[in-house]
Parts: structure tokens; sequence; C-alpha cells
């Protein structure tokens, strides 16, 4: 059956973390079984094929069809190198001379008999993937894949975008529910350049610009509104699937959108993680197969907490509510009735009662809920 | 198993869908084929577990927990038999007698299209991929005013499972499709599964240019040449791609997504896509019936919108045209905020009853978006699930009725005038529909059933006579493709247990003054019952009832069927919404001041009863 709750999103400060690190096409592994590697060290490598470029000969030539085949020079599974005359046609009793050249250093892939097109295929380009956690190789997949293992502490947000990057860590000196402008960028005396920075509620637009011309590696903060982050990547975004955005930087968001302080949770780690290495991924995929962004520090030196994911949802434990009307707010589980309830909007659901910080005694329904 | 049709009387079936496996049991009972148990278990094509089959047999447990039926034996000797255990007889309390599915896991197939002239050869390939079941990626034609590069960037970046080429007539063009074919190779976009699987491309383009495309495609691709989906600019010709797509599918495609190999063993009866399954339950049905049916099904990425009416052209009683088109983005949660994006929150707000800050609207929407397993706690929410909803609904007709998609038949003939402009409008009458239907969380699991009956006529804007109707649990795959085996069955269980009739709604084309008398109806009630323009009003007539009416306008303007001014005879049914007489005018008209606009959306739910 699936889960009456979403599971939490982690928040450890030490864990076993194991991480695929996976080549988009057959290549080779630069490293053994066993081996220790740093996360920004290639781990893989493979030779992406080279683009095809189209040559449209008889443009190119002025030539007509029947021409351009007889005076064509290379066929096909020919090695061409760039400069090499690949056509050479003689007219007017052979005084104009008509050529053309390779571009690239390339392989003829077809050449088209009915339009005259000549297809070539570029040298190949290597392509290396790094470790990204700084840890112990655990398992090879010759040739395609391997799994990185480190101990490391581990903060996972609900909502990013932008792929992996690296830096150093660096907190805030700020409230977790103030909205972190320029000025408070500018304020910071040391060098922004390469850091991560963590806290928050959120950004103004003017911070998210000031990041970006500091070299700011990753944010990690609590929320974003929509229209800001509209503003920042340029367009909206529709669909739960990122990762790929052409970004300056990655962009973290711990709790969601809208305007909520970053959790404190998330603070207390962070403040122990201040100038230790990190890596970051904004990638988050809601739909199966759910990936969501992630901060790690590897081999943090701190000690195990525990393991949420091991967490039950039991009378006592702590929960974010992520739908309105409570959302955002942190709750004690209070009561887990078996009886499926009605709520106000008059679906019959599994629900639980809770106590929010104010004291309140409230029931929400359990998809509502997310174990912290 | 034993698979003689006939003799059947105990079939699973299941839908390995992107998050869930749903699996069902239909039984043939005393009273005649029922679905009497359903359980589910997360879908398991992804990693960690990365094999389908175990998603599959979770959810074979919970029905044998339910049913105690024993379904699954006790041991298998190797990974590659079937866990399955047959009927030994037909009063075997264990085992079944035939296994069927339908899968849409890893995001269902995925197809980029091409072809020369986009409202021709491409419209073509998109008709054939998406009657195939498919999700079409790209449609790429070379007057899609890209630039070439622009095209080559977006196949590559895209991770089709198939390709599909058309482009010109048979002993047309040769340069254009062979530049598509050139435009392929430049891409070489990489499969979904399998890394060393060569993409499947499927060449229904100039029959002439197979052999130059082959010397193109053949060596990086896996080259399926059919026959031209456009031999001629008179006829569309789709059966020939259609099934290399399903072919492809099955055999190239799933065969290479983790654990459907094993999958494939445990049936007799080919896996076919998710919507390939709600669709020719569709179509079966609308066959047994007679009656011309749209049905929508709406999840979290995708919207699904099926059509089937009688061909006119046809002198027999009813020769279905079967359209199917999706809206890969257009969803209640994965895709929610892409909803918003599309129809604008203004769009989105003409539909709620209370005032809602747009802001906060952004902000909510992709909080759900990013927690799509929430579920609307306040009435506020769930208001703005079902405005989302509305506008969901709306934008995939519109894409539906732009792109409306031939599959019955092997061949087509259009004329040209017809085939240069929109080809879906002239297949494409909601006066004509009898039935539309409803699937998905958001219609099926309203937590009131009259306001999945509002979504419904708000979304489409019924016109003359319509049932309306919601499938209770999601089972309209699993019968489809049970349909291919015993359309009978399909249909019984369609009826008896997947069909929940919400009511009728009759509404005008053509519009009059409000406050005028527009609508005479007999039958209804103990006196004829005369409504006005402007009005909608509601009717009581509860789930098992039916009333034979006489509707005559009372304006030579409004046409409610059977033409302007002109009376008809209807059959109406009831249900949770009774009969619905919706005189508010087509389109419906918005107030521009916020607070009348509120006062009416509000005044219409508390007619059907509804709270807000």
């Amino acid at each position: 059956m699936a889960r009456a709750y979403t599971p939490a999103l982690t928040v450890s400060a030490k864990t076993k973390i194991t991480r695929l690190r996976e080549l988009p096409l057959p290549g080779k592994a630069l490293v053994k079984l066993g081996d220790e590697v740093s996360s920004e060290q290639a781990v893989l490598s493979a030779e992406l094929p080279g683009e095809v470029e189209i040559l449209k000969l008889l443009e190119r030539s002025g030539l007509d069809l029947e021409a351009v085949k007889k005076s064509l020079l290379v066929k096909v599974g020919d090695s061409v190198s760039r400069g090499q005359t690949i056509l050479s046609a003689k007219s007017f009793f052979g005084l104009f001379c008509t050529e053309l050249t390779a571009p690239i250093d390339s392989q003829v892939e077809f050449f088209n008999q009915v339009n005259g097109h000549l297809g070539i295929r570029g040298s190949a380009r290597p392509i290396n993937i790094s470790a990204y956690l700084s840890g112990k190789v655990v398992g090879i997949e010759e040739g395609k894949a391997l799994n990185i293992e480190a101990s490391a502490a581990w903060i996972q947000g609900v909502f990013g975008v932008g792929g992996e990057r690296f830096g150093e860590v660096l907190v805030l000196s700020l409230p977790n529910d103030a909205l972190v402008d320029k000025q408070d960028l500018q304020k910071i005396t040391s060098d922004l350049k390469g850091k991560i920075l963590v806290g928050g509620r959120g950004y103004s637009i003017e911070a998210l610009r000031e990041a970006q011309h500091l070299g700011v590696s990753a944010i990690l903060t609590g929320s974003v509104n929509s229209q800001t982050l509209k503003e920042f990547l340029g367009y909206d975004i529709g669909v739960a699937i990122t990762g790929d955005e052409n970004i300056p930087f990655t962009f973290i968001v711990t709790e969601g959108f809208g305007e909520l302080a970053i959790s404190e949770r998330v603070m207390t780690l962070a403040k122990k993680l201040v100038g230790k290495k990190g890596c970051v991924n904004g990638t988050t995929q809601v739909r199966a197969g759910a990936m969501r962004p992630e901060l790690i520090v590897c081999s943090a030196g701190l000690e195990e907490t525990q393991s949420v994911g091991s967490l039950e949802l039991k009378v006592g434990a702590t929960v974010r509510i992520v739908r309105t009307p409570y959302f955002g707010q942190l709750a004690t589980v209070v009561q887990l009735p078996t009886e499926l309830e009605k709520v106000q909007s008059g679906a019959i659901v599994r629900v639980l009662q809770v106590q929010l910080a104010d004291g309140r005694l409230e029931v929400v329904p359990r998809a509502n809920v997310e174990l912290v | 198993m034993n698979q003689t049709t006939k003799n059947i009387s105990t079939v699973l079936a299941t839908d390995c869908g992107s998050t869930t496996t749903k699996a069902v049991l239909f039984e043939r009972k005393s009273e005649g084929w029922r679905q009497t148990f359903r359980g589910e278990a997360p879908t398991t094509v992804e990693k960690p577990l990365a094999d389908v089959t175990i998603g599959v047999r979770n959810a074979f447990t919970e029905i044998e927990e339910l049913s105690g039926r024993k379904i699954l034996k006790a041991q298998v000797s190797s990974e590659e038999e079937s866990p399955i255990l047959a009927k030994q007889s037909v009063d075997d309390p264990n085992g079944v007698d035939l296994y069927v599915s339908t899968s849409s896991a890893g995001g269902g197939l995925q197809m980029v299209v091409a072809g020369v002239v986009g409202a021709m050869t491409t419209a073509s390939a998109e008709r054939a991929a998406l009657g195939a079941g498919a999700i079409v990626m790209d449609a790429i034609a070379l007057d899609d005013n890209r630039e070439p590069y622009e095209r080559v960037q977006k196949i590559r970046h895209l991770r089709p499972d198939i390709v599909l080429i058309s482009g010109g007539v048979d002993g047309g063009t040769k340069n254009h499709p062979l530049e598509l074919a050139e435009t392929v190779l430049q891409a070489s976009p990489r499969p979904r599964f399998g890394e060393t699987l060569r993409l499947p491309v499927i060449y229904a383009a100039n029959k002439d240019t197979r052999e130059e495309a082959a010397k193109i495609l053949a060596e990086k691709f896996a080259f399926n040449p059919v026959a031209n989906i456009r031999p001629n600019l008179e006829t569309e010709r789709l059966d020939e791609a259609r099934d290399a797509i399903h072919e492809l599918f099955l055999h190239h495609v799933m065969s290479h997504a983790p654990g459907y190999k094993k999958l494939l063993g445990y049936t007799p009866v080919p896996i076919i896509p998710t919507p390939a399954g709600f669709g020719e339950m569709v179509l079966t049905a609308a066959k047994q019936t007679g009656e011309q049916i749209l049905a929508v099904d709406i999840g979290g990425a995708t919207t699904d919108v099926f059509s089937v009416f009688r061909d006119p052209q046809s002198n027999e009683k009813f020769v279905p045209i079967f359209n199917r088109t999706v809206s890969a983005n257009l969803g209640m949660s994965y895709s929610v905020a892409n909803v918003l994006i599309e129809a604008g929150v203004e769009n989105i707000k003409r539909w709620l009853p209370l005032s809602v800050n747009s802001v906060e609207i952004r902000d909510r929407l992709r909080n759900k978006m990013i927690r799509p397993t929430s579920i609307p706690q306040t009435m506020e929410d769930l208001l703005l699930e079902q405005a989302i909803c509305r506008e969901a609904l709306r934008l995939a007709l519109e894409h539906h009725q732009r792109l409306a998609v031939g599959l019955k038949g092997s061949k087509k003939v259009r004329a040209l005038n017809q085939m240069l402009k929109d080809t879906g409008d002239e297949l494409f009458d909601l006066m004509a529909i009898d039935l539309i239907i409803g699937s998905g969380g958001v219609l099926s699991h309203a937590p009131d059933r009259r306001s999945a009956a509002l979504m419904l006529i708000d979304a489409y804007q019924p016109l003359g006579v319509t049932k309306l109707a919601v499938d209770s649990i999601f089972m309209m795959p699993h019968l489809g493709v049970l349909a291919t085996v015993n359309a009978d069955a399909a249909v019984e269980i369609f009826y008896r247990d997947c069909l929940v009739e919400l009511g009728t709604v009759i509404a005008p084309r053509g519009e009059i003054k409000p406050g005028k008398a527009a609508v005479e109806i007999s039958g209804l009630m103990a006196t004829p019952l005369t409504i006005m323009a402007g009005e909608f009003k509601v009717i009581e007539l509860a789930s098992d009832e039916r009333r034979h009416v006489e509707i005559k306008p009372l304006n030579a303007n409004l046409d409610f069927g059977a033409g302007f001014g002109k009376s008809l005879s209807a059959e109406l049914i009831g249900g949770p919404a009774g009969v619905i007489i919706d005189l508010r005018g087509r389109p419906l008209h918005f107030a521009t001041d916020e607070k009348t606009r509120i006062e009416r959306a509000k005044a219409v739910h508390k007619i059907l009863g509804l709270e807000v």
C-alpha cells in the first residue's frame, strides 16, 4: 500500500550515503573497487561520438547532382582531415576549378544520392564524470557506472534548480525568517566566491543577482517566491523536473514556495558545517524515482544523529504540515486515529491530531504531513 | 493458463503506472462479469529495485489478502517462469484463467515525430503516434520556423522511445524526408532504456526515399520502413505506422525496460500502453451502444482526451471514428504549475466562488507540484484544485480539437481543403456527444460527485443533451486490454462496476437575452417546465431513474440538438447531479468585476447543493 504520509526530507549530521555515477554511453572506469576518491576527481570517462555535419554539396559547389557525384573525391567510411579537398570539378574546358574542402577532421558517414548531401562525423569528444562524493568506490558496473559511498552530513531540500556544484559552507548571520537582501551579502567581509550560502527565509531578486556577481557556488534557503524564481530564471517552472537550468549557481529551498523560514534543524546542522567543503545538487524530480536537491558534506566529523528514514509516524513525533491551512508549521503528533475522518473539504481520509507550536490542537490528513 | 476466452471466468489485470501498479480481479458470477477485488503497490520500474514485476507481484499479494484467492505459485523454478497460478477447473477457488496488463511506467511511450509540412505530414505522424498511445515529445516540421540546428538540439535533448519520420507523398518530394532523416542522424538521440539499444526509427515517408533513408539511418538506428502515412494528398494511412509503433513498443522498447521481459512472459495477450487500453474501452463501449463519447483521464502529469464519433461519410449504422490526444504537461500535481502558466492565473480565478490572492495561488500550486501526494484539507483549497482541473480539461480539449486522431480504418479519405485547415474541427462536434466520461483522482474521487459534474460542464460546456459519468476506480485501461480478448465481458463490467452516472446536462447552442423564456421541457416533472435564458437549474433525478422528455425551444435562436427552434425527444439519466439545465450561454460569460463573478460562481455551486 502507498504510504499515508510523505517520507521525511533528511537532515542528518552523519549518515552513510551512496551515489550512483553513470556514463550516458559505454566507457570506462578510471578507478578501482575500494579506491578512495575526492568529490571533484574524474572517476568515469567515455568518448562521446562526434556530431554529424551535413555538407550541402550542390549549394556549396553550384554544380548539379550528377556533376557532384562525378567530382566527389571521398566515399563513405573515409577519414578526412580539416582542409582536405573532398570535391574537385573543372568546368569551361578546364578554365575554372571548383573545390570543396573538409571543414573539420572527420569521417564520411553518408552521401545522399538524391540531394547530394554529404554527412561527416567529427572526432569523438571525451567526457568525464566526477565522483561527486569524497568517499570510497564500493561497486563498479564495468564500462557503465560505479557507486561511491561516503559517511557524510546530509541536508535534503524540497525543490532546487541548477546541477552539481562544490564549495565551502558559509552560514549567514541572519534570523531564520529574514529575507536576504543585496546589502546582507555586501556586508559579508569574506570572499563569497565558490561558497555555499545557507540561511534566511528567502532571497530578493537583487540578492540573487548580487550572489551571481560575487560568484557564489550555491544557495540553500527556506523558500522562494514564484515571481522571484521566474525573474531569476527568466521563465516560469511548470513541471517539477529540474537540474538542467543554465544558471550561475545552484539554488535550493528547504521548505517550499512562499515565505517560509529555513528550519531550525537545517540551521543547527549547517552551523556545524561552516568552513567545510560540500557538494550540492539542485536536481529535483518529483515523479517516480523521486530526487530531491541536497547539500552533502563528506567526512564532516560529526556525531551520528537519529536516522530519519527509520522514524515512524507515532504519537510524540514531530511533523511538518505541508498544506494549507497550517502550511509550513511544525507540530507534534497527539493522536493517530485508525478510522477515516471527514475533513472540511469533504474528503474522507486517514488523519492525525497534532499540537501546533502555539498549543492549538488540530486535525490534518496524514497525507499532508512530513516527519521531521 | 486457460486461454480460451469463452471459457474464462477469472481474469487478473494490472496497469503498471508511473507511480502505482493497480491490479484488479474480474470474475464471472451468476449475474455476469464483475470487478471483485482491487490491490495496488508502488511501481518498481525505477532504481533501486528496477524490476516492474516486483510491484506487480506486490499488487497481486494485496488481492490475495483481500479475496482469499491464491494467485501466486508457492515457488517457481526459474526467474523466467510466470509466478501466476493457473486455475485447474472452472470451480477452482485459486488461480486465474488469464492475466492481462497495460503499462505507462517510466512515463509511458514517448515519441518524437517529424514531417515535412506541419499541417499535413507532421500532423498525420502525430495522429499515428497519439493513436498508438504515445506521448508526443516534439513534432518536427520543416516549416516549423525553427532553424535546422534548433531542431537537432531539441531532438538531441529528448530521449524518445521511438522516432517516426513522415513526409512527401509517394512519387513526390525526396529531398525533404531525407533531410529529416539527416536531422535525426545529426541529433542521434539516445534511447531512454538500454544503453546498447539502437533507437527505433519508423520511416513512413515517400516510399521512393526508403533506400536512401536506410543508407543514412540503418547503421545507427533500428530502421523500420513502413507504408507512407500520406501516400497521396487525399489519403491518410495510419495503420501500418501504428502497428509498427505497437510492435516496437512491445518487443523493442518494453523488453529493455527493467523487468518487462519477465512480465511479457506472464501474459499471452500483448501489453499495451495505458492510454491505448483506456481508448480501447471507450471505443468498445461506443461500438456496443452506438453512443458518441468524449472521455478524459486527468492525471498528475498528463491529460488524455478520447472521443468517438460516428463517421459522417459512412452509410452503415455506426462506423466509429476514434480520436485520442494527450496533453503531456497538463496535470494536477507534477505539472500543475504548467496548467497555471498555460491558463494564466485570471482564468483559474474565474471559476472560484471566493477571493484568493494571485500570488497565493501561484505559490500554493507550486507547493502542490513539489508535494504531489498532499490533499486539499480546506474547502478553499479543494475549490482551487477544481478550478485548476477545469482549466486543464479546457486546454486539453482545445488540444484535442486541434488534432483529432483518426485511428479506425486503414484508409481515411479527406478533402484537400479540409486537410489544409485544422483537421480536428471537421470531426469534433460537442452537440453530437451523447456521453462524457471523466477519470482521474480529481474527478473520480471528488468528495461530492456533483462537483465532478460541474467541473465537466464548466470545462467542456456541452451542447444539446449530454450524459455525464465518471470512472469509479480507474479501471478503464484494464477493461480496455480485457476487451481485446473478451469485449462482452469488458462491456458488462464497464456498465456495472466502472461507470458511475452523474446525471444529464441540457444546454443549447445559440444565445438569447437573459430573462427571456428559452425552453419548455415536458416529462421531467408533473407539469411542463419553462426555463429562462441565463438560468442554471437543477432537477433532482435519482441514479437509477430515467426520464423520457420533450425539449421544446421557445426561441428560434436556440438549438438543443434537433436544429434551431426545433423540438426533440430525449432520454435523460439521473445521478447525484440530477438533470442540469444550463442556460448560462455558450461560451460562458464571466463578469468583469470580481465581486459579481464570485457571486455568480457561488450561486451555481449553491443551486447544485455544493458547499462553498
